[in-house]
């Protein structure tokens, strides 16, 4: 099965979630922030931020890669992925090949059809939300997947093949607009090229002398970058 | 196996005359061979056509983009193996082929010894060369730098054909800002300055020149401030791309893209280009449309102006238009269009036509959708000297550059040109000395091999989800099928995206001048060649 998020092919040990006992209104929640352990140790964080109905940021850390996804429709995408130490993005043009899952995996870390052939297998409460719990086998891959209920938001999303996985665990949910606001205003000074003209930037050093493919390369690997 | 050269046949009589004459010495089963005598009618044919009118009414030039060499003996047999009863398709030609003049093209920039298609166009509608990532100026200014423009720019073949009183046309399927379609009617010193918001602030250039986009459409203030004395009127037709760098970056202007998911625009001025331009030539019958169903409602005896961008971005690729948000036109729909409309003007007009995508799938390492794109560019041309005198324009159909595809292996006649390499009729894939079966077409260079199947976006493979880097590996192709659309080919060298080749291109001609095309020439010529044929500077 061809995975939605190289970058997350993490192969991750045991984490706990954090205590997360405050109270908050869903209304407030824009996102959630998601962390794991990479194979080496190193502690990878993930924010799903959904700025708008059709337009939902990845913002990887530390390999400083921010993805804006945009919906076109429910199985056409965009992508805009963005380098951060570069101050470079790519843009890529929709299509239904860029999430394979459709916008529901987009905004909600699972797609809706997977998580449809999850069973359920229990219920919880993260900061006074109710959650519910999938389990299951779908394509080869065992998932567990907890969502908040009310906003088909991940706290919780394991999957495993037989050749490794990840492990996300909710670190905080994500209440605050101007942290958006502060990644897209970051994101609109940097210089973009859109991908289908790669071959055409020799003068950037970051394409020419294939830094771009170094770090889809190391990303592909374990999910770390060297800059 | 016997070739099928039906397209010929007829001529294979004008040679009659030719063959008898040889029947006395040759053997006859030499001349009545069907390669003996289709020569001698080629030989026929390009005797009545060595003296054709040397003055041009129109000029309308076609550029595929990155459509070497290879890509067009490719793509010849890729269409002739479309063709039901063909022998194989390598007989077959893709239709300016049989056009009587042909020559070779050096294509290298000043600086670059393998070019890109700023500094390439730029050689073909200025008559002199540059460097690589500049156009509208010679090669004493260097790329990026606006303190090097004074006194280096340079004009067009397209800006004297307005002061000619010609009609003008441009047709891309890539954005109408990009460099070959800019190349004939901005000047810059970067090819990236697509629209306001690339001339970043910190660099020379920042707050000195004009972006690519607003050049578009102050086409006919910027001549006019170039020559005293002159009123032009600015392009009749611009069809392509690129809407993204004329309208403001605010969700207001969004044509295809939802509003939710943020603006379709690039432009941090609030300018809208389309709208000023209507509104400059308001008191014309002017047409500015965005989607098929806009475009085929245009009337061409009755349209003065056209203008339309049809994608955000580059035009689909031709295979994958099906899948357009709005719908598109095809490069052939938009040539036929622009003619119409061109053609309005007795003074005759000059129409530049790309097909900028042929060079976007080679560059995302897919055969399949630079050889569709090739036989669309092919069909273009056809309705292009179909919807003209042949005795008053003259077509040129050439590239800019090349691309490092390769088409090798003793493959057997006939093969799928997309197949894998079968070395004996009948027989199986033939294995490499790697024990692994290989495929007839290659790229030197780029990301390698992915099957995405029945995909037809060829971008779909730069997707590090989708096709992770492969080149430099082999891969076991035996149960892949590699004559999909989606399938990208090995390559050797791992690069983030394939590059352009240095190798000669061609260039075919057909009317009056075409006759100078010949030999081995520089990109230059071409300028000079459009000039000669339908002068629009005497000195």
């Amino acid at each position: 099965m061809k995975l939605f998020l190289p970058t997350t092919i993490l192969l991750s040990f045991f984490t706990m979630p954090l205590s997360a006992s405050e109270c908050i209104d869903a209304q407030s929640v824009i996102g959630v922030t998601l962390s794991s352990d990479s194979a080496a140790g190193q502690k990878q964080s993930l924010s799903i931020l959904r700025e708008t109905s059709s337009r939902v940021i990845y913002d990887f850390k530390p390999q400083g890669i921010t993805r804006v996804y945009l919906r076109y429709s429910e199985e056409t995408i965009g992508y805009e992925e963005y380098f951060n130490a570069e101050k470079i993005g790519v843009e890529h043009e929709p299509s239904p090949t860029n999430v394979p899952g459709g916008w529901s995996e987009v905004r909600s870390f699972i797609s809706d059809d997977t998580l449809g052939s999850l069973n359920k297998t229990g219920s919880g409460k993260h900061q006074c939300l109710e959650t519910s719990t999938y389990e299951g086998v779908v394509n080869g891959e065992t998932i567990k997947a907890t969502l908040i209920d009310e906003l088909n938001l991940p706290v919780l999303m394991e999957r495993r093949t037989s050749s490794g996985g990840s492990r996300w665990v909710v670190d905080s949910l994500e209440a605050n607009p101007a942290h958006v606001t502060s990644i897209s205003s970051k994101l609109d000074t940097y210089t973009t090229y859109d991908f289908a003209d790669l071959g055409d930037h020799e003068e950037e050093a970051f394409f020419r002398n294939s830094g771009y493919l170094k770090y889809k390369l190391g990303h592909g690997h374990d999910g770390d970058h060297d800059h | 196996m016997k070739p099928s050269l039906s397209s010929l046949s007829m001529a294979v009589a004008l040679a009659g005359s030719a063959v008898a004459a040889n029947a006395q010495v040759l053997p006859a089963h030499q001349t009545e061979s069907v390669w003996f005598q289709e020569a001698n009618a080629n030989i026929a044919m390009k005797e009545k056509t060595m003296n054709t009118p040397s003055t041009a009414k129109n000029i309308i030039l076609f550029v595929g983009d990155g459509m070497g060499i290879v890509t067009l003996t490719t793509a010849r047999i890729f269409e002739g193996q479309s063709i039901e009863g063909n022998q194989g398709g390598e007989e077959h030609e893709l239709y300016f082929e049989n056009f009587p003049h042909t020559a070779l093209v050096k294509t290298y920039n000043t600086n670059s010894q393998v070019p890109d298609s700023a500094g390439t166009m730029t050689a073909m509608v200025s008559g002199l060369k540059t460097d690589i990532g500049v156009f509208g100026y010679d090669e004493d200014t260097n790329r990026g730098d606006c303190d090097t423009l004074e006194g280096n720019g340079v004009t067009t073949y397209l800006e004297m054909a307005e002061v000619a009183g010609m009609s003008t046309g441009i047709v891309s399927t890539a954005r109408l800002t990009h460099a070959t379609p800019g190349a004939l009617y901005a000047k810059t010193p970067d090819r990236n300055y697509e629209d306001i918001s690339d001339i970043r602030d910190g660099t020379s250039c920042f707050g000195k020149i004009e972006d690519i986009a607003s050049q578009l459409i102050s086409l006919e203030d910027n001549i006019e401030a170039r020559f005293d004395g002159v009123n032009v009127d600015g392009f009749e037709v611009a069809m392509g791309g690129g809407r993204r760098h004329f309208i403001p970056k605010d969700v207001a202007f969004n044509v295809e893209k939802p509003v939710e998911s943020g603006a379709e625009g690039d432009r941090t001025d609030g300018r809208n280009l389309p709208e000023e331009w209507m509104a400059k030539y308001s008191d014309m019958n002017v047409a500015y449309v965005t989607d098929k169903d806009g475009f085929d409602a245009v009337d061409t005896e009755s349209t003065d102006k056209l203008f339309g961008l049809f994608n955000e971005s580059h035009m689909q690729y031709e295979a994958d238009r099906g899948n357009d948000i709005a719908g598109e036109p095809s490069i052939a729909e938009m040539t036929k269009t622009a003619i119409d409309v061109l053609d309005n003007n007795p003074n005759g007009f000059f129409l530049m036509v790309e097909s900028g995508r042929i060079d976007h799938a080679h560059h995302a390492g897919n055969y399949s959708g630079a050889l569709t794109d090739t036989v669309a560019l092919a069909t273009a041309v056809k309705a292009a000297y179909e919807a003209t005198d042949p005795n008053e324009t003259l077509i040129l159909v050439t590239a800019d550059h090349g691309h490092v595809n390769t088409m090798g292996g003793y493959v057997t006649r006939g093969n799928p040109i997309l197949g894998k390499a079968v070395y004996s009729a009948g027989g199986g894939a033939q294995p490499a000395s790697d024990g692994l079966p290989f495929t007839t077409v290659n790229y030197n260079n780029g990301r390698g091999f992915c099957d995405l199947g029945t995909e037809t976006n060829s971008d779909a493979g730069y997707s590090d989800t989708n096709c992770p880097i492969a080149a430099g590996a082999r891969v076991d192709l035996t149960n892949v099928n590699t004559t999909t659309a989606g399938y990208h080919q090995e390559a050797v060298v791992p690069l983030t995206s394939e590059t352009h080749s240095g190798e000669d291109i061609s260039i075919h001609a057909t009317g009056p001048g075409s006759s100078f095309v010949r030999g081995t020439v520089e990109q230059s010529m071409v300028f000079h060649i459009m000039n000669n044929a339908r002068p629009v500077i005497t000195d």
